[in-house]
This record gives structure tokens, C-alpha cells and sequence, in this order.
């Protein structure tokens, strides 16, 4: 796809920031902080199946969902939903602090959707800079990682009173420090 | 009134505010709250929400929840260092576990809000805490979810 110019990267530019203020995570911050997000990060678009990140992989970006529905999932026989994760959350957020991570779940796209690719050295430059981005980031990632440990736990438990339960004799192995509070 | 000086020296050891300056921890230990708690003590009930946050300053607390008969299970234990609370916090709604002492414990607390108050602060405590959470919370969901892959039907390839 070819990237526009002229008046045509202006209007998409502000389509963009509108479609970024129309997050609840952003929708407090100026117009000018967005626009610093933009000058800084790559803008992608995703077809519908798209695997946006492979468990296991190494990578050092994070992903800020703009539009489009995702699905995380772990290995398994059948694999294990885990979340579906939606405009306003963050993918890969483990990559906030290290320059590389290993990946602990796919990501597929359920349909088509648009990103921006993070790094965290940018982004704590902007913090820096007095732009209030990374803090929104911040809260929104806390706010994903709370509301996919507290579905984890749950299958976890569903699955301790019921299969492990019956396959292991109820032997709680390995799971210290797994269910936390 | 609570020493700041040890609360900061002590969230230092802490594997979530390693290399944080001393300057900036001091922002947050002058709101925590020390509890202490005996042996066998109720911190906090499934069901109920815990209404704060907190660090184990000392002691080890064990995380339980009901087995397959209704009985209490030791799920997990947190010990020094480590967070207690932060997704019911950040989830609302009630806790998932009951957090019973399992020797004599000290806990920073951090009230609700207070930590809500923290949370949204754009400074650097702010940004300390959020960003030490986040990372006792990647680590707590990875894993989880390396549980989930190690016992699904048939196991992993």
C-alpha cells in the first residue's frame, strides 16, 4: 500500500488522532501528546486471521490495539482461549521493560484491525518530555493484565476441582506462586 | 507514624522496585499503612473485596481457596517483597482467595484510595508503581498460563 502525501497524510493524520482520542485510555489527553505518539510509532493494518505474535517468539514491541478484535490463545489440545482483546487494550505488554521478551501467548486477528507498534525506549522518552501517553499506557496495561489474570485464575481453578483434579490425584504441582490474589 | 526510611529501604529489596531512586519510593512509603498480623490471622475472605493493596514487608501469607470438596486449599504463598491485592483492585468486584498469615506478617498497606490516588498520579512515584506492578503482574500471568499449558487435555507438542 502506498503511503500518502501532501493534504492526504494531513487528513489521515487526523483521522488517526481522532480514532486514538476515541479511546477511553486517551480520551483526557491533548490533542499534541497523540500526535507525539504518531511521529514515533509505525501505524499497521492487520487482515482478518493475521498472526499478530507466535508464543515463544522473541520481540521486543508492544502493540496498541485502534480498532479490530484479537484472540489470545496458549498450546493446548484443543489450544486454550485465553482472551479476546479489543480497541483501547494492549498486546505484548511485557515488552513495556525489557528489549526483548519471549512471547507467552499467540495473538490472531478475528478481523481486520489497525495498531500501533510500541518500544518502550521511545516511549519513556516521551514521559520524559512531560507527554502524558505512557502513563495512560501504563494504566491500560495494568488494567488488561488484571482482567486477563483474574480468567486465568479462574480456568485454573475450573480446572484443578475438575481434570487436573481427576488426572493428579489433586497434587497441586507447580503451582506455587501461580494463583495469586 | 510509619518510618519512610525503612519502608523505602525495604520496597528497595523488592524485585519490583529494584533500581527505583530512594527519592521516588519516598513518595509512596509515606502513604503505606503497617499492618501487622499474627499467626493464622485473616487478612483478607474470598467474596469480600480486600480494599487496598499491599507489599509483605515480613512473613509469608498463603493464598486459599476452596478444593473440590468445598475445603480450603494453600494455593500459592507471597512472601516478602511481593504484592497482595493489585487485581482485585484494579478488577473490582471481590476477592478471589482468602490471605491467612502463616507465621507473624507485616504488610505496607496501601488503602484504596490511596493506591487509586497513586495509580493516576503522572509523576515519577506514579510511574514507579504502575510500572512495578506491571511487572509482578506479566510475571503472575506467565505463570498462569504456563499452568493452564502443562495440565490442558493431552498436554502441550
Amino acid at each position: 500500500m502506498s503511503t500518502p502525501t501532501g493534504p492526504a497524510a494531513h487528513e489521515l493524520r487526523g483521522l488517526r488522532v481522532e480514532l486514538l482520542q476515541a479511546l477511553p485510555l486517551f480520551a483526557d489527553l491533548p490533542s499534541a501528546d497523540l500526535e507525539g505518539l504518531l511521529d514515533r510509532f509505525r501505524w499497521e493494518q492487520v487482515a482478518e486471521g493475521d498472526v499478530l505474535m507466535e508464543e515463544g517468539e522473541e520481540s521486543g514491541d508492544l502493540f496498541l490495539v485502534v480498532q479490530g478484535l484479537f484472540e489470545v490463545s496458549v498450546e493446548g489440545r484443543p489450544r486454550v482461549k485465553l482472551a479476546e482483546v479489543e480497541a483501547g487494550e494492549l498486546l505484548g505488554e511485557a515488552a513495556l521493560f525489557r528489549r526483548t521478551v519471549r512471547r507467552s501467548a499467540r495473538v490472531r486477528a478475528l478481523e481486520e484491525g489497525e495498531l500501533l507498534r510500541l518500544q518502550s525506549l521511545p516511549l519513556a522518552e516521551l514521559a520524559a518530555q512531560g507527554n502524558a501517553v505512557p502513563a495512560a499506557i501504563e494504566a491500560a496495561v495494568l488494567r488488561t493484565l488484571a482482567r486477563r489474570i483474574r480468567i486465568s485464575n479462574s480456568l485454573i481453578e475450573r480446572r484443578l476441582q475438575g481434570d487436573v483434579a481427576q488426572h493428579h490425584g489433586m497434587r497441586w504441582f507447580g503451582l506455587r506462586g501461580v494463583l495469586t490474589p | 507514624m510509619i518510618d519512610a526510611a525503612k519502608v523505602v529501604a525495604g520496597l528497595q529489596q523488592s524485585p519490583y522496585f529494584r533500581g527505583i531512586p530512594a527519592s521516588v519510593l519516598h513518595g509512596i512509603a509515606i502513604q503505606v499503612e503497617e499492618r501487622r498480623y499474627r499467626a493464622g490471622q485473616t487478612i483478607a475472605t474470598r467474596g469480600s473485596p480486600p480494599g487496598g493493596m499491599g507489599v509483605v514487608a515480613q512473613g509469608v501469607v498463603e493464598i486459599l481457596r476452596p478444593g473440590s470438596q468445598g475445603e480450603a486449599v494453600v494455593t500459592s504463598r507471597v512472601g516478602p517483597g511481593m504484592w497482595l491485592g493489585p487485581v482485585e483492585l484494579l478488577e473490582g468486584g471481590p476477592g478471589q482467595a482468602s490471605w491467612v498469615a502463616a507465621e507473624r506478617v507485616v504488610v505496607w498497606w496501601l488503602p484504596e484510595p490511596v493506591s487509586r490516588r497513586l495509580l493516576g498520579d503522572v509523576g515519577q512515584a506514579g510511574s514507579a508503581l504502575r510500572r512495578g506492578l506491571i511487572l509482578a503482574l506479566s510475571r503472575q500471568l506467565l505463570a498462569a498460563n504456563d499452568f493452564l499449558r502443562r495440565t490442558s487435555s493431552g498436554g502441550g507438542s
